[in-house]
């Protein structure tokens, strides 16, 4: 290997003038421009000791509660947190930061410095959780991979293969950040450049005087911005002629980024990924020999494009299998409804103890195995007769078939239930439950239905009204309609193996978990909320005079619901007034979602819907005349705020 | 098999074998790292380890929506009479310098309090239990209760604080209040 004269050796010290055209000068400069970021970074928390005190935002003796990890993993975490000793870790990598931006060639050392600085970043990641940034992740990244290549040195292909990898991470680095930024959220618009810079923490008091009267500007800048991350793959053309001008471009954003927001460390420590860029791109040009990580990961990608193909064609299998004994139901709206009889619904009164037939009505983009624990309670414990339950998937969701134009209001989606009620229980007394909108269906069912409806449950409901006149509802409609959408819309490209499961699938019996997930999984469920939304809306919006009811009622309300928004449980309290009498009870410790799949909160709901079931059919305990409201001690302790 | 002829076999089998396995574990990596940047974070699946998490870069910087508020912590004492004390601020975020583009140790806390003040509001809605337990709601009363130690000569009955999305530089806007903690007790040893 050559020598570098003393000045080309602080010049390529100093990161200054040479573009990093060979193998070790692109590894040279990855290293130092990394280093240099911890070597800030470490800087900056010498300087903050008592951020690791009592108080501070890194106390481990918090931290370490939300931190994940085997026993030794966490002693090895609990030791590295003494204050102490991450004060020496840190010294230690200022130490080693220095030795790899100053000159020096010798191997040994700078392997030496390169593991001190990438396994410390490592190790301190947890203890910095909160306070950490994309700087910090990018050098720990770079500095890895200058470890990987340093230890191969001797081998140009393991150190073309780092080299690769933080040239195709680096390219991702833009290319991601452009895209997500182009799929949904507010850039292009000018709101998002004005809105950061407006922040006290982000922005700046100038640049958003500068902005916010010049939305065109700002919306210039916007797109050139997500232009400049999203063309990043075009370094990878052309031989890599376009990589220099793209990273001079990028370079400048950088700068702006780092003048604008105070972000420094940002710059050295993307531009670290810049020299492996110039030198991977340009092929056997720059003497890159091996690209084999290059062709590898393309290939992987293909591997995962079928992959995922495939998990979407299995998912849709289970979700159509369902869980085996379901039945089928031609509706005369065209559609073929798959439901679920527990019990025997053709058992005639006398044999089943006037127990009733209980029709459950699931929610928006929910699945019937949301009820999965309640069924299991009423069953296991009823009341009075053992009822026979039903449950089934509306239009469009799990095996159910949808024809186009049937969803269109919730009159359609009343008649459904309406129909399958008559036509499947129409011999037996019914009590319908429905859980959040499947609450409101239930009402608009039980007034429509010939069928003999003796109670009405409604768990957590939706109420016409809630969106004009509670704004926690109608924030979190806005946002629920934008999350449907973007699921029924990524999940149709095949995204569903990347989905994660919801911790409410994790709660529910692990018998019915994986078919829960499968409709989770399944784009179908996603459209028919959304489908099933747009009706609600039009029928919200249009001010529905809701029938009074013949039957009782039971109204839940879970407990975060009666806490966070007592708009909403004051609707509740009005739903209750449809019925002939009838009770509201707060779910204690209950949220929306815990109150049906929760096995705890599931057993009080089921409890409640039993004794009211007795009540009803014995026909002893309900008031006919007055609304009586019976809410549970201890949600009396704790009024609403 | 001599020793010789058996050593060449070993170093042969290394210089083919760990350039293999280097070059298959860095593409598995980049897949991994390509497959975890959706828009939509309910699809993080690969990112859903906590070791994972630290191992894949996440690229969606101020995507798909950047920071528009600053969160604001903000908090009030009451004294031995049970007189409490105006709101006050927990932290104040200093006017941006050309300097802190080099040099801006401060923004670390200021990161921190903001990735905490995420955390907890995200965790509105919990059980209160869970909520009070949480490592964020923590973090946050024990910052406040540690600025009220430094500020207050007489150890104080109690305090309670809330986090408040404020607009910033932007008077036109209205601060937006996003959580309020219950009363916290003074504790003896703060």
């Amino acid at each position: 290997m050559n020598r570098l004269s003393p000045p080309a050796a602080w010049r390529q010290a100093l990161v200054i003038g040479v573009v990093p055209k060979s193998r070790f000068a692109a590894l040279s400069r990855m290293e130092r421009l990394s280093a240099a970021t911890h070597l800030m970074s470490s800087a900056e928390q010498l300087a903050r000791p008592q951020a690791l005190e009592r108080g501070g935002l890194n106390d481990w003796s918090v931290i370490v509660d939300g931190t994940p990890g085997s026993r030794p993993v966490r002693s090895v975490l609990n030791w590295v947190a003494r204050p102490r000793v991450t004060r020496a870790i840190h010294v230690g990598r200022v130490m080693a930061a220095v030795v790899l931006v100053a000159p020096g060639r010798r191997r040994g050392v700078r392997l030496a410095a390169n593991v001190v600085l990438a396994t410390s970043s490592a190790v301190l990641h947890r203890r910095y959780w909160y306070g950490t940034d994309g700087a910090d992740q990018v050098s720990m990244l770079a500095q890895g991979l200058a470890t990987v290549a340093r230890a191969g040195q001797r081998s140009p292909r393991i150190v073309d293969a780092a080299l690769s990898a933080a040239s195709l991470q680096g390219m991702m680095s833009y290319a991601a950040s452009g895209l997500v930024k182009v799929a949904s959220g507010p850039w292009g618009t000018g709101d998002a450049i004005i809105g950061v810079t407006r922040t006290r923490t982000y922005g700046d008091l100038r640049t958003w005087q500068l902005l916010r009267g010049r939305r065109n500007v700002a919306k210039a800048l916007e797109i050139a911005v997500v232009a400049l991350e999203c063309v990043a793959p075009v370094v990878y053309i052309g031989g890599g002629r376009l990589t220099r001008p793209y990273v001079a471009a990028a370079t400048v954003l950088h700068l702006g980024i780092a003048k604008v927001m105070s972000l420094g460390r940002f710059l050295t420590s993307f531009c670290s990924l810049h020299a492996p860029m110039i030198y991977t791109t340009a092929g056997r040009r720059n003497g890159l020999q091996y690209d084999r990580v290059t062709a590898l990961a393309f290939g992987g990608g293909i591997g995962l494009v079928g992959a995922a193909a495939g998990h979407q064609a299995l998912t849709r299998r289970t979700v159509e299998r369902a869980r085996g004994d379901e039945q089928r139901i031609e509706l005369s709206d065209g559609n073929e409804i798959s439901y679920r009889v527990v019990g025997d619904r053709a058992m005639p009164p006398e044999a089943t103890g006037c127990a009733p037939v209980v029709m459950l009505e699931h929610g928006l983009a929910s699945t019937p195995e949301h009820w999965e624990w309640i069924v299991r309670s009423l069953r296991e414990h009823p009341g009075g007769a053992t009822p026979t339950i039903v449950t089934w998937h509306r239009s469009g969701y799990g095996p159910s078939s949808h024809r186009p134009r049937t969803v269109r209001t919730m009159e359609d989606l009343a008649a459904s239930s309406t129909e399958l009620i008559e036509r499947i229980a129409s011999d037996r007394d019914v009590v319908l439950v429905g859980y959040s909108l499947g609450g409101y269906l239930a009402v608009l069912a039980a007034a429509k239905t010939q069928a003999d409806v003796r109670g009405v449950v409604l768990v957590d409901t939706s109420h016409p009204d809630e969106l004009r006149r509670s704004e926690k509802q109608r924030l979190g409609a806005e946002r629920m309609e934008g999350a449907m959408t973007s699921m029924a819309r990524s999940l149709s490209f095949g995204s569903g193996i990347l989905l994660r499961c919801p911790p409410w699938v994790k709660a529910l019996p692990i018998e019915v978990q994986r078919i829960a997930l499968a409709q989770v999984r399944d784009p179908r469920t996603w459209r028919a909320g959304v489908r099933e939304w747009d009706a609600t809306q039009r029928d919200f919006d249009s001010k529905p005079q809701l029938q009074p009811l013949t039957c009782p009622m039971l109204v839940l309300t879970a407990g975060a619901t009666r806490r966070d928004d007592p708009v909403q449980y004051e609707l509740h309290a009005e739903m209750l007034e449809l019925g002939d009498g009838g009770q509201h009870v707060t779910i204690d410790g209950a949220n929306h979602d815990s109150i049906v799949t929760s096995r705890a909160h599931a057993a009080q709901v089921a409890e409640h819907i039993n004794e009211f079931i007795a009540t009803c059919m014995g026909d002893s305990r309900v008031s006919s005349n007055t609304n009586q409201r019976v809410v549970d001690a201890a949600s009396t302790s704790e009024p609403p705020s | 098999m001599s020793r010789d002829r058996a050593s060449t076999v070993v170093r042969r089998a290394a210089s083919v074998g760990v350039p293999n396995l280097i070059e298959v574990l860095l593409a598995a990596w980049l897949v991994a790292t390509a497959a975890s940047q959706h828009a939509n974070r309910n699809f993080d699946r690969v990112r859903s380890n906590p070791w994972t998490m630290t191992l894949l870069p996440d690229w969606r910087f101020f995507a798909p929506r950047p920071a528009i508020h600053d969160y604001r912590v903000m908090y009030r004492w009451v004294d031995d009479a049970g007189e409490p004390s105006a709101w006050q601020d927990a932290a104040e975020i200093a006017p941006r310098r050309l300097a802190q583009a080099l040099w801006f140790p401060e923004r670390r806390t200021q990161k921190g309090l903001f990735d905490a003040c995420t955390e907890l509001t995200k965790a509105v809605g919990l059980d209160p239990d869970r909520l009070h337990r949480s490592v964020a709601y923590r973090l946050v009363r024990d910052y406040v209760e540690r600025r009220i130690s430094q500020r207050v000569p007489e150890p104080p009955r109690g305090f309670q604080f809330v986090v408040v999305a404020d607009p910033g530089y932007d008077t036109n806007d209205t601060p937006d209040y996003l959580f309020a903690s219950r009363f916290e007790p003074w504790r003896t040893d703060a």
